[in-house]
């Protein structure tokens, strides 16, 4: 693999919660680094912390100590406004129940992201043609998404992530919630769109089925981060 | 250009969307929104209807802005030829004049009438146009300004409303849509969360939500002109007014409503925008939660609901308190409207002299005296002449005087006082003196007061307006006898009794001059009793006058008038006195008075010289304002936010604590059980807003009454000595506990039995459903 540059840089980053009297870590001195384009795949069992890295990652979440630099910009050092405006330029989020406003058509959901950052027609335009025709969403655009299957539900929300052509995509289990069939398909449909727009992914699952597809695996095991190689044994 | 109208239509678009897909969740805006163009309507309506009336009233009551009185022939002769010839000057002073004699009295004075150009300065005009051709200034002319022309010279004119009222119809409607627009955004956390996640900042926030409240605020404009001006029509149409229509009305509401939906929301928003975006999309408060299991199984087993529900008003503390705030805050606005109504009668009512006579007589004081009671007879016989007054006041403290009461006599800290026991006088005989009274039990030495001198006629003007005990005419009967108030700035701030001491001291001897800060009003009076020699006189008292409105700062210690000259070395013959008309004048038989009046005058010769406040026209006016009327409006329309506020909060609420309630239901709880949580809590939320919104609204209102009654005057800025009473409107008060029980039952139940009934009709239909199939 032809690795670019680093478009994401995470340097000991932690992040604690408080219950009551106890300190739970749940992200422990995190180091990591993605390169531009790659496809990584971050498992671990249910409450390791590896959702919590990736919205820290994704700015959805400030870290305690340590900093994310995105392609240069150090967002942990942004304002609430900065950091909005810079998720939506350069970010793409999605979520493993779809998180889809409810009142909102599927292409008034995937325009969005489009709404917030003040886009005119003309800049998402063919973005859109082609995300509805890789994603196959185009008899189902103008449905609510309770009208919806999971699967057409799940593309939706790919499609909003990916709408403003974003530097990276942060997927948090995005088959966690569908049957093997759909998972497949939108598993399929996301890497085709990630290397037809030649994205950087990262992606929590715990699926080593998924996990096997990317380019490198980390393993979070009660927050900390390890770089996980697949043996015969794994795959 | 074209960016703009894209930004406009993309926006709207989505507003659009978001509203009327769920206008549901959007009417409370609407009534909100509704209520607050209700109120900037009648705002914008009334003071420019006011305008109009009063311009059009003072021009059809008054012809003219300005009198110039007390011509003789020569000098109207010397005038007219002036006027004459700037009559054809392009950038003259006035637009027209007349000028006529006084009264049918041959050789009567002669006056001009003026009708001013708005950018006229009338003192140039006087001196260049009057004094000029005359020969100089002559104390014989009196200039007199009109109603009219002050008002054409104020900003009164203009047709926009105060800036007060506006800053706070814009505080309050602000607070309302901040509480319900919070409800929103609690409520729809995932919504703003899934805007933050991509993309949306604190600008694009704000503006995604005021295109909604302003998209609303359209939908609801025209309905709340229709009813602004029905009510404008109704009311005005009562005393022959049509309000006024026009294109500035319009679009000052509409700027006003921009700027309460942008500063309304900002708050919100600027809340939202600031927490992660993680945060709100998992967002999740307790109220779908139980306590926890096994405490609530015990509470089901122990007087389950009250018990549960109580500990739920702790666990939903934040919630319940923000609810209640909002409440009492609009529940107290609209007592205090009331009570600003009762104010605004209090002035209507409040007697002002239309006429007053400066007496410049050159004769001898007794002569003066005996001029003024005979008018004060010739012209109480005049109809419609309520009183005949004046006031011969000197203030103590011009005169260095000082008076010695005992402790209990002040029933106030606030008027300066100071405790003379530990004063050493410089004067030895004077030390003495203090300490024997000192010893005697008076204690405080002040000077807040003023030496009034009293004839019959004064002591009959107040023996017919005010409450007094004792007998007025004992200063006349016994000597070293005084007449004495006790409201300093309109409170209550002396104690005394019929028969009481009070000795003054006349000032016959100053030892020491003071140096130190006349501000300091008890230094002063200390300085006085150490370092003046005076006489010092013990008086009884042998009236108390109750409610004598004071805006000096003083009370009234009144003699005879042999008592006043020795004490003040002053004259007891007025320099000016007052009419008053009855309150029911006509502006036109105030006009026949005036004639009247100078009849009367003439005769008496060039001792008096005669002027017109006008205060009839000005009341006439002040009435077609309708301002009390217009006070409690506004005041009920903010109140109707209250339970707009809670039932919508409440619907929300409801909605979330469905998990809840199905949890209970679960552990056994029957409906009549879970019916009666919300009675619990509307009943608990009713009796404390109601409560809270009363106690909060008697500071309030004493705030305001304190304000208009005692600090305005003690500033100096109201001078007529109005002095209000403080009372809290039954019916206000009424009308607040049956709102609270509206808002506090009936906005925890109804929300539940709706989503009851709802809930209900969903399974008939599941089941129906699956009986079909």
């Amino acid at each position: 693999m032809d690795y670019k540059r680093i478009v994401l840089e995470a340097t000991d980053v932690i992040k604690q919660y408080k219950q009551y009297d106890c300190v739970v870590t749940a992200v422990n001195r995190v180091n990591l680094s993605i390169y531009e384009g790659e496809f990584v795949a971050i498992i671990g069992a249910s409450g390791s912390g590896k959702s919590t890295l990736l919205h820290i990652c994704a700015g959805l979440d400030k870290p305690n100590a340590g900093k994310i630099v995105i392609r240069g910009t150090d967002i942990t050092k942004l304002s609430p406004d900065e950091l909005s405006q810079y998720r939506g330029r350069h970010m793409g989020m999605i979520f493993q129940n779809h998180n889809l406003i409810p009142q909102f058509t599927a292409l008034e959901n995937i325009l969005v992201p489009a709404l917030m950052l003040d886009k005119k027609e003309f800049a998402y335009e063919e973005t859109l043609k082609k995300l509805v025709d890789t994603l196959d969403l185009g008899d189902r655009l103008h449905h609510l998404p309770s009208e919806l299957s999971g699967g057409q539900q799940q593309r939706v929300a790919i499609a909003r992530a990916l709408i403003n052509m974003p530097l990276i995509i942060f997927a948090d289990e995005p088959t966690g919630n569908l049957d093997r069939a759909n998972a497949d398909e939108v598993l399929e449909l996301l890497l085709k769109t990630q290397k037809v727009l030649g994205q950087t992914l990262i992606m929590v699952t715990h699926d080593m089925t998924i996990a096997e597809k990317a380019d490198r695996i980390f393993k979070m095991d009660n927050g900390v981060l390890q770089p996980y190689k697949l043996n015969n044994e794994n795959k | 250009m074209e960016f703009i109208f894209e930004y406009l239509k993309t926006n709207i678009k989505y507003a659009a969307k978001s509203v009327f897909r769920k206008f549901k969740e959007y009417l409370p805006f609407f009534a909100v929104l509704f209520v607050i163009l209700c109120v900037f309507f009648t705002i914008f309506i009334s003071t420019a209807t006011n305008a109009k009336n009063n311009a059009e009233s003072l021009s059809e009551q008054l012809d003219y802005d300005v009198m110039i009185s007390g011509f003789d022939e020569k000098q109207k002769l010397a005038v007219e030829r002036d006027l004459y010839i700037q009559s054809y000057m392009k950038k003259r002073s006035f637009e027209s004049y007349t000028i006529e004699q006084a009264s049918d009295i041959e050789g009567g004075d002669y006056r001009v009438y003026l009708v001013m150009r708005e950018d006229s300065d009338l003192d140039f005009f006087v001196e260049q146009h009057i004094y000029n051709p005359i020969g100089g200034e002559d104390p014989d002319i009196t200039v007199s300004t009109t109603p009219r022309y002050d008002y054409k010279m104020s900003s009164a004119s203009s047709d926009s409303p105060p800036l007060l009222l506006i800053a706070a119809m814009c505080a309050i409607s602000v607070a309302a849509l901040v509480a319900i627009y919070s409800i929103r955004v609690n409520n729809q956390k995932f919504m703003y969360g899934i805007y933050i996640t991509f993309g949306a900042n604190l600008k694009k926030l704000i503006s995604t939500s005021v295109f909604e409240m302003m998209l609303i605020a359209f939908l609801a404009y025209i309905p709340a002109a229709l009813l602004s001006y029905l009510f404008s029509f109704i009311t005005y149409g009562l005393s022959g007014i049509t309000p006024v229509i026009n294109l500035g009305i319009f679009i000052k509401v509409l700027v006003s409503i921009f700027v309460i939906s942008l500063v309304g929301t900002y708050l919100p928003m600027k809340s939202v925008s600031r927490k992660t975006p993680l945060s709100l999309l998992s967002s999740d408060d307790n109220a779908n939660l139980v306590i926890s299991p096994s405490r609530s199984v015990d509470m089901l087993k122990s007087s389950f609901p009250k018990k549960y529900e109580f500990l739920s008003l702790f666990r939903f503390r934040k919630y319940y308190i923000k609810l209640v705030l909002s409440s009492v805050i609009f529940t107290s606005v609209f007592i205090c409207g009331f009570y600003i109504s009762s104010m605004y009668n209090t002035n209507l009512d409040a007697p002002i002299p239309e006429f007053s006579f400066v007496n410049r007589a050159e004769l001898e004081e007794d002569e003066q005296i005996n001029d003024i009671e005979f008018l004060y007879s010739e012209i109480g016989k005049i109809d419609n002449v309520e009183s005949v007054s004046w006031n011969v006041d000197v203030p103590a403290s011009r005169l260095g005087s000082v008076a010695l009461i005992k402790k209990e006599q002040r029933t106030t800290s606030s008027v300066p006082y100071a405790l003379i026991d530990d004063i050493k006088c410089l004067d030895e005989e004077m030390n003495a003196k203090v300490g024997s009274y000192a010893d005697s039990g008076f204690v405080n030495a002040i000077n807040t007061f003023e030496y009034s001198a009293f004839g019959e006629s004064s002591v009959d003007y107040i023996e017919e307006r005010f409450e007094v005990e004792g007998d007025l005419r004992s200063i006349f009967n016994t000597p070293n006898t005084v007449i004495v108030s006790e409201d300093v700035y309109n409170e209550n701030s002396f104690d005394f009794e019929v028969g009481d001491k009070i000795i003054i001291g006349k000032l016959m001897q100053n030892l020491k001059q003071y140096d130190g800060d006349y501000s300091d009003t008890v230094g002063v009076v200390r300085h006085f009793v150490q370092s003046n020699v005076y006489e010092y006189r013990e008086y009884t008292v042998g009236a108390v006058i109750k409610n004598y409105g004071d805006s000096e700062g003083r009370i009234s210690i009144g003699m005879n008038y042999d008592e006043f000259r020795y004490m003040t070395g002053s004259s007891a013959a007025p320099s000016e006195v007052f009419i008053n008309l009855s309150a029911d004048t006509a502006p036109e038989r105030a006009d026949e008075i005036s004639s009247e009046l100078a009849t009367v005058f003439y005769y008496m010769g060039s001792n008096y010289k005669l002027s017109r406040s006008y205060a009839t026209v000005e009341r006439d006016i002040l009435r077609e304002e309708h301002l009390n009327t217009l006070a409690i409006m506004l005041s009920s329309l903010v109140v109707i936010m209250s339970p707009v506020v809670w039932f919508f909060s409440q619907a929300m609420f409801t909605e979330k604590r469905k998990k809840e309630l199905f949890v209970l239901r679960a552990f056994g709880a029957k409906e009549r059980e879970i019916s009666n949580i919300f009675s619990c809590s509307g009943g608990v939320m009713a009796t404390v807003g109601f409560v809270l919104a009363t106690l909060l609204s008697l500071p309030a209102s004493y705030l305001i009454y304190k304000t208009m009654n005692s600090w305005l005057p003690s500033l100096g800025f109201i001078k007529d000595g109005i002095k209000y009473t403080f009372a809290l409107s039954p019916v206000a008060i009424i009308i607040c506990a049956l709102l609270s029980a509206a808002c506090g039952f009936l906005s925890a139940l109804v929300p539940y039995k709706l989503s009851l009934r709802a809930e209900k009709k969903l399974q008939e239909r599941i089941n129906n459903e699956g009986g079909n199939k």
